[in-house]
């Protein structure tokens, strides 16, 4: 068990912040990521058992290339490449965005099946969540999602925003260019089955009918045979390895990792009936942030750094104070960092960069990504001042 | 041109089997990038190395092992990888058809369609036979079925639309959250006036689905500058600018947003 000082949180955190407009209404949000991915990853070692890296190499002169000597470029001939820098990129994106704007109702039933990408679940940001419960129960009420297009991560996405059970999820839709129709494809035009044929079909689909799903069908027996696999093996101490102490780079070691589930609950748990909606919160007050004890929300966002107790608590405590509110800052996780890059861990420091897409990201060390990270940062917040 | 099929399968309901085709149905538009050696433009490769030697390992001598805890690891031998894959088989069983609400959108992952190969009659009576009565899309079903491509066991739900198959590859339960056990936000029940006015603001602003509307824009001023550039044309980018707005109370923005809505018809 790691020591407590080690001790670091992981887990999804909030994708995007800002607010859905539907007319002058303006409902504060953050997003989540609606589905967890489970994999069964497995690591390359040598044959000492020491956990291999990867690295790039330039194929013409046989050797390693660093971050800094890597430029991506697009094909625009055999062997041709037009280069994109990283500032010509981040010139294209589109404007950081912090809002959604529901111009457009349409009835649920219309979106086809073909545009759903991906879902992000909807948490209320604010004091109140009246206006978002009522977009939420409007939008039930009348079966209708809202249509918008909104900035994430750099990207511009097509997004519908769905109520469910009380719940808003914001599910990004395909392009109607990026979805093929039956002609595109070139499937044959339908034959008429003779009666005889649809009978018996019929008659298979009834034999299969039921009201519910089964989970149960729907799991993925392929990571539990794995998993199970690697249980036994290990409990019988079968081809099990210890890499060397000085490996950092294999994850986070210890860290405590929260499930998406929790985090959801977390934040929504948080949004309930805020104080002056006359029914108690269990929200905390902004004055318990400002003692530097995170709340159960601020906790999760601070995936940075080795960074002892002491230090994270000052960060915290500078974070809470002069702020209203204990766990909403205005900023997205996505804006320039509150808290210094030099202090996060490699992780950390990747998956900005990964999100910043800044190239050669994964042959840079820490100084190098958080010295690339602050220039994309800085040049974004300059933007959008 | 007709596309390529990707799989083919025996799609097996009780005891019918219709020979099918894979197709994809999402057509990827996004702009690749090649990683390239500054110095010589050449497309970087990837390899493993050992961290302490600095030095390649050959792919042979390579080990794959699964982190049980930190610094410890599972070693899985490839017998042992080969042996966690599914059985290859072309059978695409039907395991059983519910009604198509059960699956919220956030199961799925990815379309495809299916395509007959070889008996027409028998992939055009299920499409009849899947397909919602008419004018009740609400009683509309889905098969839930399982299925093996390479290497990878998937499950998805099989529909009819517009008389052809559509199957969408569905995640598989535990990557799904189960939003019925989310905490709803609540509060002090909503004013029924307010309610009024958001339904009516809703109502306004209502329209069919329109999806050739919404272009990727940044995907085409990607495209165009990569082909200015590429063309030696000097391209200039301007700075965006951010827009900021400040709203007012909810009751008073509700009936403001109706009235505007009001005075853009009647223009």
């Amino acid at each position: 068990m790691p020591d407590d000082d080690e001790q670091q949180t992981r887990g999804p955190r909030a994708l995007w912040s800002g607010t859905i407009s539907f007319g002058l209404v303006s409902i504060p949000v953050e997003l989540y990521p609606a589905t967890r991915t489970e994999r069964f990853s497995l690591r390359t070692l040598s044959s000492e058992g020491r956990p291999l890296r990867r690295e790039y190499f330039c194929p013409a002169h046989a050797e390693p290339v660093a971050g800094d000597q890597i430029v991506r470029g697009f094909e625009v001939g055999d062997g041709q490449y037009v280069v994109v820098t990283d500032e010509e990129l981040e010139a294209l994106a589109p404007e950081k965005s912090r809002d959604i704007d529901l111009r457009r109702f349409v009835p649920r039933h219309e979106l086809p099946m073909t545009s759903f990408e991906r879902a992000h679940f909807m948490a209320p940001n604010s004091d109140s969540n009246k206006a978002y419960r009522l977009l939420a129960h409007t939008l039930e009420q009348t079966d209708r999602v809202g249509i918008a297009t909104f900035v994430m991560r750099g990207k511009e996405y097509l997004v519908a925003i769905v109520a469910e059970a009380g719940l808003l999820r914001a599910e990004t839709l395909r392009f109607a260019d990026e979805i093929r129709t039956p002609d595109d494809i070139g499937l044959p035009t339908p034959v008429e089955p003779s009666r005889e044929r649809v009978r018996q079909l019929e008659q298979a689909c009834q034999a299969l009918r039921a009201s519910e799903l089964e989970l149960k069908e729907l799991e993925d027996d392929e990571l539990r045979r794995a998993q199970a696999l690697v249980e036994g093996k290990f409990q019988r101490r079968q081809d099990v390895i210890q890499a060397a102490p000085e490996q950092t780079d294999s994850g986070e070691g210890g860290a405590e990792i929260i499930d998406l589930f929790e985090v959801l609950k977390r934040s929504l748990q948080a949004a309930q009936t805020p104080a002056d909606e006359s029914i108690e919160t269990k929200k905390p007050s902004a004055a318990a942030s400002n003692d530097g004890a995170p709340t159960p929300h601020g906790k999760l966002r601070k995936t940075t750094g080795h960074a002892s107790t002491s230090q994270r608590k000052a960060s915290g405590s500078a974070q809470g104070a002069g702020k209203e509110r204990p766990r909403k800052h205005e900023h997205s996780v996505h804006d320039a960092p509150i808290e210094d890059p030099e202090q996060w861990t490699k992780k950390a420091l990747y998956d900005r960069a990964q999100e910043l897409e800044i190239a050669g990201r994964s042959q840079m060390t820490k100084p190098q990504l958080a010295k690339a990270i602050r220039r994309a940062s800085s040049s974004s917040a300059r933007r959008a001042g | 041109m007709p596309a390529r099929a990707m799989y083919k399968a025996e799609l097996k309901v009780e005891d019918v089997t219709i020979p099918v085709k894979l197709y994809a149905a999402v057509e990827d538009r996004r702009v690749h990038f090649r990683l390239l050696h500054q110095e010589d433009g050449v497309p970087v490769q990837q390899r493993m190395v050992d961290p302490s030697t600095r030095e390649p390992v050959p792919p042979d001598e390579v080990q794959r092992g699964y982190e049980a805890e930190r610094g410890t690891y599972v070693l899985i031998s490839q017998q042992e990888q080969e042996q966690l894959q599914p059985k290859p088989t072309r059978t695409m069983d039907v395991l059983r058809i519910v009604p198509q609400e059960r699956l919220g959108h956030q199961w799925y992952v990815r379309p495809y369609y299916l395509g007959p190969d070889g008996d027409a009659e028998g992939y055009f009576a299920l499409a009849q036979v899947l397909a919602p009565p008419p004018k009740k899309p609400k009683q509309a079903v889905e098969a839930i079925v399982s299925w093996v491509m390479r290497k990878k066991e998937y499950r998805g739900a099989l529909r009819s639309h517009q008389g052809y198959l559509v199957l969408l590859a569905l995640r598989h339960a535990g990557e799904v959250i189960q939003a019925e056990q989310l905490p709803t936000p609540g509060g002090r029940e909503l004013d029924p006036k307010e309610q009024k006015m958001a339904a009516q603001l809703v109502e306004m602003l209502s329209g069919p689905f329109e999806p050739e509307a919404f272009q990727d824009e940044y995907r085409q001023r990607l495209g165009a500058f990569i082909q200015d550039k590429a063309g030696g044309g000097d391209v200039l980018l301007a700075a965006p600018q951010a827009k900021r707005s400040v709203a007012p109370s909810l009751a008073e923005a509700l009936e403001a947003s109706v009235k505007n809505e009001k005075r853009r018809k009647v223009a």
